[in-house]
């Protein structure tokens, strides 16, 4: 019996292996052609973008665009599933991509005709473009829903031993993978290689591919030791237009700016994101005004850009502001919210109960490199389909974990994970009722003493279904208790948190240890209700967005303010439990349930403030 | 990330001495742990510099600019303190994510020691 499971568990790992193998990775020189004799077989072309009109194709982009590893893309939702609840946000990352590409040859042809950058050659459009086009690569379905696995499928790539850096973005950690492991690629960026003129015989096509993954990654610094500081002075305006670098920098007389770069990516996704969705409908009279003057000025690149130190690129003045005000009008309204919350913290969960498998069949089967093909088989799938493989992991994981996983709390976590598969179709109906949910304050008695703390619930009675949400202010005040609780000092605190927060950005289901999380809350609540099984839904971005937030946190009681003021829609978590609950049984689940909060931060705290608790 | 600059901070201190060229320090950030260890901290210099701003803010280092050469001095009591608590973090959470943050600085000071040694 035993082997007969493992037998399903090993089918399945190379199933994933072999969709990877055979789709994105097998060698396309015989099905394609892009030159035959010297000559190209693939021309030019161009291709009508709804924000720009015709935007013309060179040879090589049109080639790069056949490839299935990248035409992957064409099948990939810009903004994941937020079509579902606005139903226009349904274009694709290949879309963008192409948009990014045309934006940063126009600006390329600007910088080249206003001087700004001396010395400006051909070989830096094709370096740019192909850059522009593969910029988004990596991205999985589901795109920035996962990203909240990052730190776990990096930590997959390092066991290959010669991946470099730790990328904190998911899609750049996998479009580096893509880059230098994938042989489709390889091959491909290979042929776009023989394009270059000058620099064709300054560098091999290994430091080619270096210098479009050193771009995308957007690192100031080489994170490959064939960079040389020429190579980076081109690397970092080429950067520079298609995104930015962190860093604060003087970049005027008077003007400074936390971030410096043109930032096509952006110029682009924040009007090819607010048309689709039709956001402008959603904006005041006024705003609304502002925002199409903005994407007049956006789309004709009527704005001042900045060469510093002749070696990086930047927009200055009045336009910067305007996109600055209005990129958080408009993140708040696509890209947060309770829903995008829930729905990123749903789908987080369900993608790494699946790679939790794979890992865990991985780690006695296969290699590090078959193991990571096997993650990527899976990650790179079109939307539908890692619905599909996500169900037929888990559905097998719900009835055979115990054979894959010792830890009692990892395999509760994994086998429970399959029955939220149910509820991703009905996400709309969720959504919809997650716009209003009923506001709670409840005494809660937590081991540091007892608290009123202030949150949201709601049943789901179509779906049978309740939701208990994790408001940033229950967090501050839980924080604000224990800390209490025992005097420490501002420094002390403050690492605590950043620790925290940087942590779960990294590695959220560990440091939190989710797994234990869960399985003390479902003990608890089973000896006050019947029958209600509960699942523990961590929310990326609360950590991400705070994390953020830290730099202009110097106190602890900016920490607790900034929590209650800046994340009133970015909880940081839910509670789902699978079956409605009656006020009675509502008022029984809430004190397990941040009994169990405050236990693991007193585990995260351990020893070192001395925490001792009151009997 | 200004906990991870802060470990990197003390125990870089701990080989070179408590007060030391802000050059040699980024040379070890980006370098000897970014390159050779194969893991970023920080975007870009600037990324580091903002950390460093806010270290002395919290009082754990003071930074002294003479002609173009800045000079890290730490500050023992509250540095080693916070230094110690990212150590112990990742061990408390069971993060190999995070320990492996941890071990790879730690690799970097081991050659730096190492090297430190050789040219005594």
């Amino acid at each position: 019996m035993i082997s007969n499971v493992k037998n399903i568990f090993r089918d399945l790992f190379y199933e994933l292996v072999g969709h990877y193998e055979y789709n994105f990775a097998r060698r396309i020189d015989e099905e394609l052609k892009y030159k035959e004799g010297g000559q190209k077989i693939i021309q030019s072309g161009s291709v009508i973008d709804p924000l720009y009109g015709e935007i013309n194709l060179p040879d090589y982009i049109r080639y790069l665009t056949f490839i299935p590893i990248v035409s992957r893309l064409s099948e990939i939702r810009q903004l994941a599933h937020t079509y579902l609840f606005l139903p226009g946000a349904s274009h694709t990352r290949l879309e963008h991509s192409l948009g990014v590409m045309y934006r940063s040859k126009k600006i390329l042809d600007r910088v080249k005709n206003d001087n700004l950058i001396p010395n400006i050659t051909d070989d830096d459009y094709i370096i740019v473009q192909i850059a522009s086009l593969l910029h988004d690569l990596g991205h999985p379905a589901w795109g920035h829903s996962l990203d909240g696995i990052t730190g776990y499928v990096v930590h997959l790539l390092k066991e290959l031993g010669d991946f470099p850096s730790f990328p904190r973005k998911l899609d750049i950690a996998i479009s580096i993978y893509l880059i230098l492991y994938n042989d489709q690629l390889k091959k491909a960026i290979d042929g776009c290689f023989q394009e270059l003129k000058d620099l064709r015989n300054k560098i091999d096509t290994e430091r080619f591919r270096k210098v479009i993954a050193q771009i995308i990654a957007e690192e100031e610094n080489p994170i490959f030791d064939e960079l040389d500081d020429s190579i980076m002075k081109k690397v970092h305006y080429l950067t520079t237009i298609i995104g930015s670098y962190r860093g604060k920098r003087k970049i005027g007389d008077n003007e400074y700016r936390d971030k410096v770069g043109i930032d096509t990516d952006r110029l682009d996704w924040i009007i090819r994101d607010s048309h689709h969705a039709a956001i402008d409908k959603k904006l005041d009279p006024d705003t609304r005004k502002d925002f199409e003057k903005f994407r007049k000025k956006n789309i004709e690149d009527d704005f001042e850009i900045r060469p510093i130190k002749g070696e990086f690129l930047t927009i200055s003045g009045e336009f910067i502001n305007v996109m600055d005000g209005l990129r958080e009008t408009i993140y708040s309204l696509v890209y947060e919210g309770l829903e995008r919350s829930f729905i990123d913290s749903l789908l987080t969960r369900l993608a790494y109960a699946v790679i939790l498998v794979l890992d865990n069949i991985g780690e006695t089967i296969a290699s590090p490199t078959t193991k990571a093909r096997s993650v990527m088989g899976y990650l790179l799938m079109q939307d539908f389909l890692l619905k599909e493989y996500t169900n037929k992991v888990l559905s097998i994981a719900e009835d055979y974990a115990h054979i894959l996983i010792e830890d009692e709390h990892t395999r509760n976590f994994v086998k429970k994970s399959g029955n939220l598969l149910r509820i991703v179709g009905y996400i709309p109906y969720i959504a919809d009722l997650l716009k209003d949910p009923s506001p709670v304050t409840a005494t809660v008695s937590t081991v540091f003493g007892g608290i009123d703390l202030r949150f949201e619930r709601i049943n789901l009675p179509a779906l049978n279904k309740a939701i208990l949400i994790l408001s940033a202010s229950a967090v501050a005040d839980i924080f604000e208790l224990i800390m209490n609780f025992r005097q420490m000092k501002n420094e002390d605190l403050l690492i605590f948190f950043k620790n925290m927060m940087t942590g779960a950005r990294v590695d959220m289901f560990q440091v939190f240890n989710i797994y234990t999380l869960e399985y003390e809350m479902q003990s608890d609540i089973e000896s006050r209700i019947n029958e209600a099984d509960l699942y523990v839904l961590l929310n990326y971005y609360f950590f991400r967005k705070i994390d953020d937030e830290f730099k202009n946190i110097k106190r602890a009681d900016e920490f607790y303010k900034s929590l209650r003021r800046n994340l009133t829609k970015t909880p940081m978590g839910f509670i789902l439990f699978d079956r409605i609950l009656a006020e009675s049984e509502w008022k029984k689940v809430y004190d397990p349930i941040f009994a169990s909060v405050c236990n693991q931060i007193r585990r995260m705290l351990g020893e070192t403030f001395n925490v001792t608790i009151q009997s | 990330m200004w906990n991870y600059t802060a470990y990197m901070l003390w125990k870089y201190s701990e080989i070179v001495g408590e007060s030391f060229n802000l050059r040699d320090f980024v040379n070890f950030v980006f370098v000897e742990v970014g390159r050779k260890q194969r893991i970023f901290f920080h975007d870009g210099e600037r990324d580091l510099y903002g950390d460093l701003e806010y270290l002395k803010d919290l009082g754990a280092i003071t930074l002294k600019s003479e002609g173009n050469t800045v000079t890290i001095r730490v500050k023992k009591d509250v540095l080693s303190r916070i230094a110690k608590e990212v150590e112990e973090f990742p061990k408390r959470v069971k993060s190999d994510v995070l320990k492996d943050y941890i071990n790879r600085i730690n690799r970097a000071l081991s050659d730096l020691a190492y090297s430190q040694r050789v040219l005594k």
